[in-house]
């Protein structure tokens, strides 16, 4: 059920709008026949949690297409031209890149960039919006990004490190295929992180885009000696990003609006310059 | 390198150490040309260390001397360059021989975790060893270094998230303690990394910077009442930014009746009421069943059969009688 400003709101007005079995329908259709209740302020918001789910799913397509590399934290590889690379395996934006320029980057050079799945998520996250975002918000609101698994994620993205219970997987989440009894030899297998994708598919990256029993599969095959636990889907957490925040954020003209309301004192460090 | 112990250190050990891999392998070239049989006794002295033979391998490969290796260390290398993906035969070498490869790894692990090369492929050798010895052999000793490694490397930002998540695949509070110790480490970053690791936020126990003594303290009071109750969550650095590496089954903390295997296993209650209030339980919110299942504990501590009386009551009224008695003790 989707209820915005505390009413009940019926998918029809808007999802006319929208391609038949497009990204959005089928995510309009799931939420309001859901008993979950998915509250929203305005259309609006609504309407950017679609758009920006729709980018996350064709973002995961087109990582999936960049020929983006599958290495370890220990093997991570990046564009020197626009990163980085940290002494932990993770890529620093450079210092005079410009942060729409460096994710797009990832996505037209992918050969040149190699991390493991959990980055790679992430690097979905950017390049979804960059699709929603001007080129001059995505700027000004990410002036500075850090690709390390989950590791200090930007405080507009926080929520996709937080894996929480929720009561319907919808179209653009994150999930996890966790693998209990994986080799010890292998601990980058311990478990995939995916976007869920249209169709019953996810994209893991190392993986591909394929659906469920595939990616257990190929977790099941890298198994410990003995082991008797399959790897499984873990169909009741996701991660999403808070949709709401980055849609206030995208309006806003004041730089990171959430972190300056979190920490008012003392006052804002000075706007940090992006070159155009 | 401490001169005192100088005399333990193989000759070309003593030659890394005091004057640098390059000389070292200066050294090797040299003995080699002179002296074949002597070189081959060099890397197969029994005091060698692994990161002398790591900054040899390509020395060795270029004079194609490897087969004078002992049958160890010719194993350790084999293996580290399966781990670095540069062995190209195929073979499994951490799955043979069982005896042989425990005895490679820990010699891998022991001489090459106490002066780690800062590079990559160094790191990820000792993390795939220590995962395998941990995960495999079930070698606890390998806890305290592998812990101490973990810390050393956050300082100087070096990659832990595969050594974590081996760590804490052995399922043992001893793990929690070991980090526990880092609490009051006078290191900032060590305290900052042990908290995290501990999810200290959850436990209560208060952040006060100025006391980590007493923050240490209130940790391992926190483990003491929580230990049976306490179950690991397979939680990881892949999965989540922050993850809870465990947790308190609350439900076990309810009625009271804890496990001893760190798993988080279903929970049944021992008759009907009990049963009754066990599913009531869970209808509970978080909050609601954190502070049921830390009254229960208190008064299960005080009196058995006040405890019983009150789990038999409605859960309401639970939560009334907990309510009340902790105002009570404010």
């Amino acid at each position: 059920m989707i209820v915005i400003a505390g009413s009940p709101f019926q998918i029809a007005g808007i999802s006319g709008g929208y391609p038949e079995n497009s990204v959005e329908r089928q995510l309009l259709e799931q939420m309001s026949q859901s008993a979950e209740v998915y509250r929203y302020d305005t259309v609006e918001q609504l309407e950017f949690e679609l758009a920006l789910r729709r980018e996350i799913v064709d973002a995961a397509k087109a990582l999936n297409r960049s020929g983006l590399e599958f290495a370890v934290f220990h093997k991570s590889e990046c564009n020197q031209e626009y990163w980085d690379r940290t002494s932990n395996g993770g890529f620093r934006l450079k210092s005079g890149a410009k942060p729409a320029d460096a994710i797009r980057d990832i996505f037209t050079n992918g050969r040149k960039y190699a991390t493991e799945c959990a980055t790679a998520m992430v690097i979905v996250y950017y390049g979804a919006l960059l699709e929603v975002f001007s080129e001059e918000t995505f700027n000004r609101l990410f002036p500075s990004i850090y690709l390390m698994n989950w590791h200090e994620l930007d405080p507009l993205l926080r929520e996709v490190g937080m894996p929480r219970r929720v009561a319907d997987i919808l179209l653009g989440d994150r999930c996890y295929f966790r693998n209990p009894e994986v080799d010890p030899k292998t601990p980058e297998l311990q478990g995939e992180n995916v976007i869920v994708l249209p169709g019953g598919l996810y994209y893991g990256h190392g993986i591909g885009i394929t659906d469920a029993d595939q990616i257990i599969r190929i977790l099941n095959a890298n198994r410990k000696e003995g082991a008797t636990q399959s790897a499984y889907f873990m169909e009741d957490t996701a991660a999403r990003p808070d949709f709401k925040r980055l849609e206030e954020a995208s309006r806003s003209r004041a730089a990171r609006p959430a972190v300056l309301s979190w920490d008012p004192f003392p006052p804002p460090l000075p706007r940090r310059r992006i070159r155009v | 390198m401490n001169s005192g112990h100088s005399k333990d250190y193989s000759y070309l050990d003593r030659i890394r150490i005091q004057e640098g891999a390059d000389k070292c392998r200066a050294a090797l070239a040299e003995t080699f040309r002179r002296d074949t049989r002597h070189a081959a006794a060099l890397l197969s002295d029994d005091r060698l260390t692994f990161p002398c033979l790591y900054i040899l391998r390509g020395q060795m490969e270029g004079l194609r001397i490897q087969g004078y290796l002992n049958p160890r260390h010719m194993l350790a290398l084999q293996i580290a360059n399966q781990i670095r993906g540069s062995e190209a035969s195929g073979v499994d070498y951490l799955s043979s021989g069982r005896e042989a490869v425990y005895s490679a790894l820990k010699w891998i692990w022991e001489t090459g975790c106490a002066e780690e090369v800062a590079e990559d492929d160094y790191e990820q050798i000792l993390d795939v060893a220590a995962s395998v010895l941990i995960n495999t052999y079930g070698d606890r000793d390998i806890l305290p270094p592998a812990a101490e490694l973990i810390f050393k490397r956050n300082r100087n930002g070096r990659y832990i998230h595969d050594l974590v998540w081996a760590l804490f695949q052995v399922h043992d509070p001893r793990v929690l303690k070991l980090i526990a110790e880092r609490v009051r480490s006078s290191e900032p970053k060590d305290a900052a990394l042990a908290a995290e690791l501990l999810n200290m936020e959850e436990t209560g126990v208060p952040a006060d910077e100025g006391n980590k003594e007493g923050r240490y303290a209130g940790y391992l009071r926190w483990l003491e009442e929580n230990e049976p109750y306490l179950y690991f969550t397979q939680e990881s650095f892949q999965y989540a930014g922050r993850p809870a590496f465990c947790a308190v089954d609350l439900e076990r903390k309810y009625l009271q009746k804890g496990v001893p295997s760190y798993d988080k296993q279903p929970v049944s209650a021992t008759d009907e009421d009990a049963d009754e209030s066990l599913a009531a339980f869970k209808r509970l919110s978080a909050g609601e069943q954190k502070t049921l299942s830390e009254y229960s504990q208190k008064i299960h501590g005080k009196s058995v059969p006040a405890w019983r009386e009150w789990l038999r009551a409605p859960v309401g009224e639970q939560i009334r009688a907990a309510k009340a008695g902790w105002e009570g003790d404010k």
